[in-house]
């Protein structure tokens, strides 16, 4: 069965052109297929997939997303009220001037489609740099089928006023890879939204990969959204580098999908970092959500703290593995992970697992995680002032993940995330 | 207004309620004293429609309609507010949000026009003020770090808010400072009506000399042993329980 996939894929590869036709990034291809052809695929025998069902994916033939489907365009790239952002959109992997913004002197946006010679060396120079080493089977797909994608710089010292939203949405079935890059100079301050939908009912498959280089001093409010749903299958992996005394606030909202997963690499290389992830995944139907943290200390002095709320509903399946690795030149590392979840119905499957690996002798960590159910107190309480039961659970389960959405600084975001919220928690049957 | 007879009721098998019998009329206000373990509580939770209490038999009536096989919310929106003893914390639900919900629903069910966004905000402003919670509590978690007093008078917001037949207290004294105890009893007398009523089920009869009840009751052993005026809260506070237990 997993051959169907994989076999699929490396046909593709082999005969892939760009969708602009740019020989450049050959050699990454050429890498890239020959680590998929060597990589396992996804099995319950492999620790990272162990709690996923991939069968659905893996006995697919993969195709390329074909020509999009422009009326859903519009309706999947409106505008966020209130946001005011530089806007980089790309539909079904591939880059849109046309419904992009421009940038100005503290931030500079390259697609690969469109890069110069200079601006060639300097993407090649930085793709897949910042991946750890280890079996990433779809970082490897994504690579041997390289298209398009973005490089965003932020000036060194600039403090952007306006947020940064990369916009991938589907429209069409078949695979799309889209890639980001980001460097945020020296003393800098951005935020980023990165930002993954699809047109209900379609089925389409994205391996999206992006790496986000933090310099010295920098401040990177980087929000990774993925709004899927039943139809939608979503792989995502996302490399945080930090460097010296550098902030990174992440805030990743991973709701419904086929699959919706992320593989989350925090990497914590320059001493005086702080880093902060809150995060939301939910699941509902027969949907898969899956966030794999990896917060890795490598350096003295840093503090971490991850807060992540998850909930499975009627047949959804939920995983959240949190993994913190202090190596041991790390001393004085402060590492606090909790974890709370809500599993809604007796069909539904949650899997929280925090890992703790610890080589350093003075450090401070801590991790929780719990899985529950809403408190009856609390659904009494809220029928007793008039809410129906069934408004009471979706209020009381709102409010749960809410707590994730209150603690972004991007207040139209969050609103505009309300809604997709507010529909997931309506009209469960987890009888 | 609110008719309860012979009402017997409990929680696991267990009877706590034995024969239970009290008419309360619009506009009166009474008082259910009575020592620990008597069913004060019990009566609240049972009227309140509390799941996990059984009603064995009897009959609790709200201008003739029965309460008893009526869902919590139902209760509500025939006009029943029951503040709780102790107030639950709804992290990451704002307390505006919480009672647009509740207005909405039950302003609807009672026939009420359901106000506005900005008329709802300038009623919860209103009411915030009314029971001294600064605006900034609005707008966040329902009772989520809130103070024991803050949360009855939290409680108070939200009858004002519903404006309900039948206000029921339930201990909405205990862990009170006197301040907030007298901005309570403000809130409460201030919703003082020909056709409104109120049980306020209390331990002390500290609360009785802010809120002064019609009449007084005393629950023990799941029943009312003795009624009276205001001045039995008073007898009471001199000779103890005992002093009914004993008589009874």
């Amino acid at each position: 069965m997993a051959e169907q996939f994989k076999d699929s894929a490396s046909a593709l590869a082999s005969t892939f052109v760009p969708s602009k036709g740019e020989q450049w990034l050959s050699a990454q291809r050429k890498q890239g297929s020959a680590a998929f052809s060597g990589a396992a695929m996804p099995s319950r025998r492999i620790e990272q997939f162990k709690y996923n069902n991939f069968n659905d994916l893996l006995k697919q033939n993969i195709s390329l997303a074909g020509a999009s489907d422009q009326a859903l365009v519009a309706e999947l790239t409106a505008e966020i009220p209130g946001l005011n952002a530089h806007r980089f959109v790309f539909v079904d992997g591939v880059f849109q001037p046309e419904l992009s913004s421009a940038t100005d002197a503290d931030v500079s946006a390259t697609a690969f489609s469109t890069a110069d010679d200079a601006q060639q060396a300097v993407i090649s120079d930085l793709l897949g740099k910042l991946v750890p080493e280890g079996d990433r089977p779809f970082v490897a797909l994504a690579d041997s089928l390289l298209d398009d994608g973005v490089l965003l710089e932020v000036a060194a010292g600039a403090d952007l006023q306006k947020p940064v939203q990369l916009l991938s949405v589907r429209t069409t079935t078949g695979v799309a890879t889209p890639r980001l890059l980001v460097k945020i100079g020296d003393g800098a301050r951005a935020s980023v939204i990165e930002q993954y939908q699809c047109a209900d009912g379609v089925q389409a498959f994205d391996s999206a990969v992006s790496e986000l280089d933090l310099g010295a001093n920098a401040e990177l409010h980087h929000y990774r959204i993925a709004l899927g749903n039943d139809s939608y299958t979503h792989i995502g992996t996302s490399v945080a580098h930090q460097g010296r005394d550098s902030r990174y606030r992440a805030y990743v909202i991973n709701t419904g999908g086929a699959i919706n997963r992320l593989d989350h690499v925090v990497d914590v290389r320059g001493s005086g970092s702080n880093s902060q992830m809150f995060g939301a995944y939910l699941a509902r139907a027969k949907q898969q959500v899956d966030i794999h943290l990896c917060v890795e200390h490598a350096v003295p002095n840093c503090d971490s703290q991850e807060t992540y709320r998850g909930m499975a509903a009627e047949s959804g399946k939920a995983v959240f593995n949190g993994r913190i690795q202090i190596h041991k030149d790390a001393q004085k590392t402060d590492a606090q992970l909790s974890c709370r979840n809500l599993l809604l119905s007796n069909k539904a499957e949650l899997n929280a697992k925090p890992e703790l690996e610890i080589y350093a002798d003075d450090v401070k960590c801590a991790h929780g995680a719990t899985v529950g159910q809403l408190d009856p107190e609390s659904i009494f309480y809220m029928r007793t002032r008039g809410l129906s039961e069934e408004k009471a659970r979706a209020l009381l389960s709102y409010g749960f993940i809410n707590e994730v959405l209150l603690a972004m600084p991007l207040e139209p975001l969050a609103d505009f995330l309300r809604t997709p919220m507010d529909a997931f928690f309506a009209n469960q049957d987890n009888s | 207004m609110l008719k309860v007879e012979n009402l017997c009721a409990g929680i696991e098998e267990k009877t706590i309620l034995q024969g239970l019998n009290i008419t309360v009329n619009p506009g009166e206000v009474h008082a259910i004293m009575g020592p620990n373990g008597a069913g004060k509580s019990t009566l609240s939770y049972v009227l309140g429609g509390r799941p996990g209490y059984e009603v064995s038999s009897g009959s609790a009536e709200l201008d003739g309609v029965d309460l008893l096989d009526m869902e919590p919310e139902d209760r509500a929106k025939e006009g029943v507010f029951l503040a709780f003893q102790y107030p639950v914390e709804v992290p990451g639900v704002s307390n505006m949000e919480f009672l647009k919900a509740a207005v909405e629903s039950v302003y609807a069910a009672r026939g009420w026009d359901v106000p506005s966004t900005v008329d709802f905000m300038k009623l919860a402003r209103e009411a915030c003020a009314q029971v001294q919670l600064p605006l900034d509590f609005l707008k966040r978690g329902v009772n989520e770090g809130f103070s024991g007093g803050e949360r009855k008078r939290n409680e108070i917001l939200q009858m004002m808010m519903l404006k309900p037949k039948l206000c029921l207290l339930d201990e909405t004294d205990s862990g009170l400072d006197i301040d907030a105890l007298q901005v309570v009893a403000e809130g409460v007398n201030s919703m003082r009506s020909p056709d409104r009523a109120f049980v306020v089920v209390t331990h002390y009869q500290r609360l009785l000399d802010y809120i002064v009840p019609d009449f007084v009751h005393v629950l023990a052993d799941g029943k009312i042993v003795k009624s009276g005026g205001a001045e039995l809260a008073l007898e009471l506070e001199e000779k103890g329980y005992g002093w009914i237990e004993g008589a009874a």
